[in-house]
């Protein structure tokens, strides 16, 4: 079921009410009906798969404290681990790995004998898998103890606010919540709704109106001029941030309205200065679970820079293949932890010429350049992450400079912008929208702003509050556009 | 508890007064001066001795011009199809009276392609004619027609900001006809690539087209209403190409065959009456304005040979 769906408008009211009409201990029986309800919307078979990985991590767990050696110990876990991810192996990289050994055989002249798998990629595999493994290395580690109720593990697992995309919970953080009984708070739920609101106005409104132009193109980029490919590119930059922090704004919203907080996962990422920064505010709940149970394990920043790059290169090249199965995902994140590691080893150097030739004199200017230069590197990586193919995100890299002559032409642009599905107004419209957007996320951030909203009267409140509804629904793209980190 | 309850409560009468406005807001600028409504309203205005009403897509929208054929009244529209057709032409005519000796309907090519299907938008305007709920079923797509009738009848303007956007700037259809010419030189597709948008990889005959065609030859026939289908002029490179991407000629020539009864249900041809004169073409299924003053002409001359018009003056 989608956050953007009709299904869902009646779903999440008759859950909520529901929910607060039951008594406290019979609560969890609903929210897990309720998050197999949902989840089984897409296919209900793939609720079973969902059941078992959770009944895998829930005995593992539990049977892990009462192992007489650490041998025993470590082989169970590994035994979790080689399970969970054989799942999302099966799952999500049999064909890559496939597709790639087919090709090299056929470099040889032998023959492959594998067939390609036709199983479809369960909606949010990655996401509760990685929540799942989060909880048993953290058991195994003895930060936290096993959950004993079965049904309230579940419901760690399955969750629905946060179950297709995240953020991907910590168990410690979650699981007291799903246990602590909740009152009917209506300011919570004034501002769960505000926030799901501002979620849904991100996805339908600026995603997945962007996403008209950024279809268009990246489905065709041998048609279009340089133009139209960096237009795209940098519209994809605003769509799938919108996309999906809208979903994040959305799941915290939802459950906080259950009297659930769920950890903040993004921190306006466009607004970094290097590829250490964004990743410090961009899908933090996925960064953070690189850094806790890869990065450090790998040796962290204790180790060689040598080492620390080889490291640092490691992480970002699995978290590229953790967002999608094919080599474009990789040299995705490949370029992400090269800008990562480039940036931090010539930072002294950078910073040495900044003094020498008077810029660093000017913090505004050169905070704009690093902003601005960041930036431009992140549109570049997201070539890769959006293009159907590695070949067409080559072909989009070398042509941004082509077709150029006829810019500025009036007849031009409107040529351009007929084939890209709009017309002036609605590609004012589409500028228009995007630092709106920044604004109300930067404004969020802001304490002096959350104390003009605290200070405003509830007419002024109500007025902005009607706005935002309405605002989503007479400008929202309601043609059931799916999230886009869904396909992870 | 309760001042919460009441607090919800008062912010949802408020949102639905602002929503009922916002709907009444949509109908009086979008839907009123969209130009299906405007045609319909041309329509009901007409001089009574009009009594041939031309319907159909972009190809009597583009090619036949009105002021040419005195005694027929234009109410086609772009990307309109047959189970459009189905729908809105009978509507026009209940609500006529007996006004109306013959319909001159389009039946070219990518008439039955499946791409025409489930463009419904905008609602509020389509739900007028167009029985979305039952269309639902026989689409296999009940979700999608109800989804699209909640919206036509709780939330018009859902979603609708481009067509604002198109009625602030006066253009009424999904795509503005008047500013084609300005373009053309860049944008005219000729042969494949337009048949391409007609008949993608993948796409083809849909049987529903073909049964809203049936269904409204029998609605006609019942109202003693004569039917004329137009094949309108097409370049050759088109008509070849789109036959190669699966148009399915002998199926229409067969369906053709089967409705055709000479003084109830007629056809003309036209499909390559341009052929080999490209000047008269706009693209590749349209005609430029000499050509579609051309066309008119002749097809004035052919509506009069068929007894529904007056003959064209200074000739037969």
């Amino acid at each position: 079921m989608l956050f953007n769906s009709l299904e869902f408008l009646v779903f999440l009211p008759v859950v909520a009410v529901l929910h607060f009409a039951l008594p406290h201990r019979y609560r969890w029986i609903l929210l897990l009906v309720a998050s197999y309800v949902f989840y089984m919307a897409w296919e209900p078979a793939y609720g079973l798969l969902l059941l078992g990985s959770t009944a895998l991590d829930f005995f593992v767990s539990n049977a892990l404290p009462r192992q007489p050696t650490p041998e025993r110990r470590r082989a169970l876990l590994l035994l979790s681990l080689s399970l969970s991810l054989g799942l999302l192996f099966t799952f999500k990289y049999y064909n890559l790995m496939n597709d790639t050994l087919h090709a090299g055989a056929d470099a040889l002249g032998m023959t492959w004998p594998l067939p390609r798998s036709n199983l479809v990629l369960p909606v949010g595999i990655s996401f509760y898998t990685f929540q799942t493994i989060a909880y048993t290395v953290d058991v195994y580690r003895g930060r936290i103890q096993p959950e004993r109720h079965f049904g309230i593990f579940a419901l760690y697992v399955a969750y629905f606010p946060q179950l297709v995309a995240g953020p991907i919970e910590r168990a410690e953080a979650l699981l007291p919540q799903l246990h602590r009984e909740t009152a009917v708070d209506w300011d919570r739920i004034a501002s769960g709704l505000r926030l799901a609101a501002w979620g849904l106005f991100k996805k339908v409104v600026v995603a997945d109106r962007l996403a008209i132009v950024v279809n268009q193109v990246y489905d065709d980029p041998r048609g279009y001029s340089g133009f139209a490919l960096l237009l795209a590119s940098f519209f994809f930059a605003w769509q799938v941030y919108c996309d999906f922090s809208g979903y994040s704004d959305i799941a915290i919203g939802v459950a906080r309205i259950f009297g659930v907080d769920l950890m903040k996962n993004f921190d306006q990422p466009h607004g970094s200065r290097s590829f250490k920064e964004i990743w410090s505010r961009w899908h933090i709940s996925l960064s953070t679970w690189f850094r806790d149970y890869l990065y450090i394990p790998l040796g962290g920043n204790r180790v060689g820079v040598p080492r620390w790059a080889f490291n640092t290169m490691l992480v970002f090249v699995i978290s590229g293949l953790w967002h999608g199965a094919t080599w474009a995902f990789v040299v995705w994140g490949f370029m992400h932890g090269f800008f990562l590691v480039f940036g931090e080893l010539t930072a002294p150097a950078r910073n040495r010429i900044a003094e020498a030739t008077g810029f660093a004199r000017y913090p505004r200017a050169r905070l704009a350049w690093q902003v601005g230069s960041t930036f431009c590197l992140w549109v570049l990586t997201l070539v890769f992450f959006r293009a159907n193919s590695l070949s067409d995100a080559v072909y989009i890299c070398t042509h941004v400079h082509v077709g150029w002559s006829n810019f500025g032409s009036p007849v031009a642009l409107f040529v351009l912008l007929e084939r890209l599905g709009l017309d002036v107004v609605m590609f004012a419209y589409c500028l228009a929208i995007i630092p709106l957007t920044e604004f109300v996320d930067w404004s969020r951030r802001q304490e002096s702003m959350q104390r003009w909203w605290a200070d405003l009267s509830t007419p002024a409140r109500w007025a902005l509050d009607q706005g935002m509804v309405f605002g989503v629904i007479a400008l929202g793209n309601f043609s059931d556009v799916p999230f886009v980190y869904f396909q992870f | 508890m309760l001042r919460g309850v009441s607090a919800a409560l008062r912010f949802l009468l408020v949102t639905l007064a602002v929503h009922l406005v916002l709907c009444g807001a949509y109908r009086i600028t979008v839907v009123r001066s969209h130009e299906v409504t405007e045609a319909d309203r041309a329509f009901f205005q007409r001089d009574r001795s009009v009594r041939v009403l031309v319907a159909g897509d972009s190809h009597p929208r583009m090619n036949v011009v009105d002021e040419l054929l005195p005694g027929a009244v234009n109410v086609a529209t772009r990307g309109e199809d047959y189970l459009k057709n189905r729908y809105r032409v009978p509507w026009l005519l209940d609500r006529d009276g007996e006004g109306i000796d013959a319909v001159v309907l389009g039946f070219d090519a990518a008439s039955f392609s499946d791409t025409r299907l489930r463009n419904f938008r905008p609602e509020a305007v389509w739900s007028r004619y167009v029985p979305l709920l039952a269309l639902g079923p026989a689409l296999d797509d009940r979700r999608g027609f109800g989804t699209m009738w909640l919206k036509a009848n709780l939330a018009p303007y859902a979603g609708e900001v481009d067509m604002v956007a198109q009625w602030v700037a006066r253009r009424r259809s999904f795509r503005d006809p008047g500013q084609v010419g300005t373009v053309a030189p860049v944008k005219f597709q000729w042969g494949d690539e337009a048949a391409e948008r007609h008949f993608p990889e993948g796409s083809g005959w849909h049987p529903m087209l073909e049964r809203g065609l049936r269904e409204l030859v029998t609605e006609l026939a019942a109202r003693d209403v004569r039917l004329v289908l137009v094949s309108y002029p097409v370049t050759a490179e088109y008509s070849q190409a789109v036959e190669r991407r699966g148009a399915d000629e002998a199926r229409r020539e067969r369906l053709l065959a089967e409705l055709v009864a000479p003084g109830v249900v007629d056809h003309l041809d036209y499909e390559s009456l341009g052929w080999g004169n490209r000047a008269l073409f706009g693209d590749a299924d349209h005609l430029s304005p000499i050509g579609a003053k051309l066309f008119t002409r002749r097809l004035h001359r052919d509506l009069a040979g068929l007894g529904l018009l007056e003959p064209p003056p200074g000739g037969p």
